[in-house]
């Protein structure tokens, strides 16, 4: 029985394709917008989630001109993450990781070498942090090779001309596939280098580099390379309160106790208050726009709607004539405009789903879609065509017979 | 004899009571029974079309009685009064008034549709009935691609569809040419043979006397009410 009303609701939606198209714009921005919002907070919890899950009881410490300034914290915590930019001044001791694992709960230590470098590809020149590596570097990490070996496998003599690669250099700057990037060579500082492993990882520190054999590494590089200090905790320890013996260590072995620069644990809480701050600025932005468009787009609705009513007084009239209810006529309307609301959200689903697409590409991140959001952005459509189609469909049913037969 | 379907007694219908009002029917009383093809003739301006709603139930009466099947509808409430017309009603209209944008064979359906008969039941019934107007060819085409008496005859078998106790017709030759006012009517007149009432409304003399039974209104009152056999 419904089935019938929505084939006859269909048919006329179908006889007024305009009028129907423009309806839909307003629907289908406001639930575009809606999705987004939805989906937004999962990409930043995701993205939370996987900057502390990434380091695997992994912490970075730093140096700091003033430890005493959450800001300025805050500003290498960042630098340091995304490759040490900036005027930060390094004083790290490779000498400090044999004091540092003495700590009880602090299983490994590593200084975490890097220098930016022009790296010469195909076409294009781009700008890439080289890591240096150890003896213990693989084994800190977790380090997985997805391909290929690891520089160590390979003698001594090889050793210098050779990197590993993290997977995602190869994909996003040399736009490969990993089984073509393997023996290639990259061109560093005009030295060739081939490429005879691929690295894959979720910790920050390591998921997008070039890693060179630590002699290779220093023939280029001057010392004093020493972004910051890596200290693995082991499972069962306290991470803050292991961390924060491994600072009071080096702000000791560097006499920076009662100085104001020092050493200060990488605050990831910082960076997770900075990342919710922006998405909820943007989602009350977004929420604004979306409360807005779906208003506007359902006076819309609303406005089409009683147009349609008066353009079918003769045919109300008819079919209230020939036994149609006041309920049945009012359905026929309400299942109508549910209908274009149905289909401006289903359309509004199909851009949400691809803005959010695009952006998970952009950070690089993937994240399936959530069901119980498409389920709820339909539910919203439909009660957004109840709730404007109500007046029109009230009006509908009262129309006077006898008027609305003679009309024309 | 046939047992009454319809009774008015004394109704009146005034527009505007006051000082402008119009007594567009002044107490009309007359009893149509079971099987009857009565017509209800008049000029316009005469009250007949009142007369067709009210006995309709698509207006209401001002003052009287109107008993339908033994039962007094005067004071029915909204719902029943639709339900009445869904159940007991069948109306054919001057200008057919179809639903241009659905088939044929859908128009029929919709007075069942809304008495809530399922799908397979609502396409047998209508196709038979548009069988019998033969116009079953025409089926699946939308109105506006058929002639004048197709349409009339989707319209009948459309106030077939719920099997009425009276078939109410208002001009229902008005928008057709001779031939197929003819047609329709002896269309009518088989109707009638096989057991519908029938209540015509017409101005046209012609019309009306295809009738076995002729009630002209002249000024809201019944001017006479004679046998046509």
């Amino acid at each position: 029985m419904i089935f019938e009303y929505i084939k006859l609701s269909i048919n006329e939606l179908f006889n007024n394709k305009l009028r129907t198209f423009l309806s839909l714009i307003g629907i289908v921005i406001g639930v575009a917008v809606v999705f987004t919002i939805l989906s937004i907070n999962d990409i930043a919890n995701a993205a939370i989630s996987s900057a502390i899950t990434g380091t695997n009881g992994t912490v970075n410490i730093n140096y700091t001109s003033d430890k005493s300034d959450e800001e300025s914290n805050l500003y290498t915590s960042f630098a340091s993450s995304f490759g040490g930019i900036g005027e930060v001044n390094y004083r790290f001791d490779p000498d400090d990781t044999a004091e540092l694992i003495k700590i009880d709960g602090i299983s490994d230590a590593l200084p975490h070498y890097s220098s930016s470098i022009n790296v010469s590809l195909d076409r294009k020149n781009i700008t890439m942090n080289i890591k240096r590596d150890s003896e213990n570097f693989i084994d800190f990490y977790n380090l997985e090779l997805v391909k290929g070996k690891y520089i160590r496998d390979y003698p001594e003599d090889k050793r210098m001309s050779i990197a590993v690669v993290s997977d995602k250099f190869i994909e996003n700057s040399m736009k490969l596939t990993i089984d073509e990037a393997l023996g290639k060579t990259i061109k560093l500082n005009n030295k060739l280098f081939t490429i005879v492993g691929v690295s894959s990882s979720n910790n920050s520190n390591i998921d997008n580099i070039i890693l060179l054999y630590d002699k290779a590494y220093d023939t280029m590089f001057s010392s004093g390379s020493i972004q910051f200090m890596s200290i693995k905790i082991d499972p069962g320890y306290d991470l803050n309160d292991t961390t924060a013996l491994a600072v009071d260590k080096m702000n000791e072995l560097h006499n920076t106790t009662n100085t104001k620069d020092g050493y200060i644990q990488e605050d990831l809480s910082l960076i997770i208050s900075q990342i919710t701050s922006v998405t909820n600025i943007l989602s009350i932005v977004m929420s604004i726009i979306a409360s807005i468009s779906l208003l506007i787009a359902g006076i819309g609705v609303m406005n089409i709607m009683l147009v349609s009513v008066v353009e079918r007084t003769k045919e109300i009239g008819v079919k209230r004539a020939i036994g149609a209810s006041k309920g049945a006529i009012s359905f026929q309307f309400i299942i109508e405009s549910s209908l274009l609301t149905l289909l401006g959200g289903v359309i509004g689903i199909i851009f949400g789903i691809t803005v959010i697409k695009l952006a998970l590409n952009l950070l690089d991140m993937n994240l399936p879609i959530n069901i119980s959001y498409v389920f709820f952005a339909v539910i919203f459509s439909i009660s957004l065509g109840i709730i404007f189609g109500f007046l029109p469909a009230k009006r509908a049913a009262n129309l006077n017979i006898i008027e609305a037969i003679q009309s024309e | 004899m046939s047992p009454t379907i319809i009774e008015c007694k004394n109704v009146t219908r005034i527009f505007n009571p006051g000082e402008n009002e119009v007594r567009a029917l002044a107490g009309v009383s007359f009893k149509i029974e079971k099987g009857e093809y009565v017509s209800i003739m008049g000029k316009s301006g005469s009250g007949k079309s009142t007369l067709l709603n009210t006995l309709g139930l698509l207006d209401n009466l001002t003052s009287g009685q109107y008993i339908l099947n033994g039962n007094d509808v005067s004071n029915y409430s909204e719902k029943k009064l639709t339900k009445t017309r869904l159940k007991s009603f069948g109306f054919i209209f001057q200008s057919f008034n179809l639903m241009n944008n659905i088939t044929c064979l859908k128009n029929v359906e919709l007075p069942m549709l809304y008495a809530g008969i399922n799908g397979q039941e609502r396409k047998k019934r209508a196709l038979e009935l548009m069988d019998k107007m033969q116009i079953l060819d025409q089926a699946n085409k939308k109105p506006m691609t058929l002639s004048g008496g197709q349409r009339q005859r989707v319209a009948i078998a459309r106030a077939l569809a719920n099997s009425p106790d009276v078939i109410f017709a208002d001009e229902p030759t008005g928008a057709l040419d001779s031939t197929t006012t003819k047609n329709i009517l002896n269309l009518l007149k088989e109707l009638h043979l096989s057991g519908n009432t029938i209540v015509v409304v017409t101005h046209d003399i012609g019309v009306a006397k295809s009738a076995d039974r002729i009630i002209t209104i002249k000024d809201g009152l019944i001017e006479s009410d004679v046998m046509n056999l």
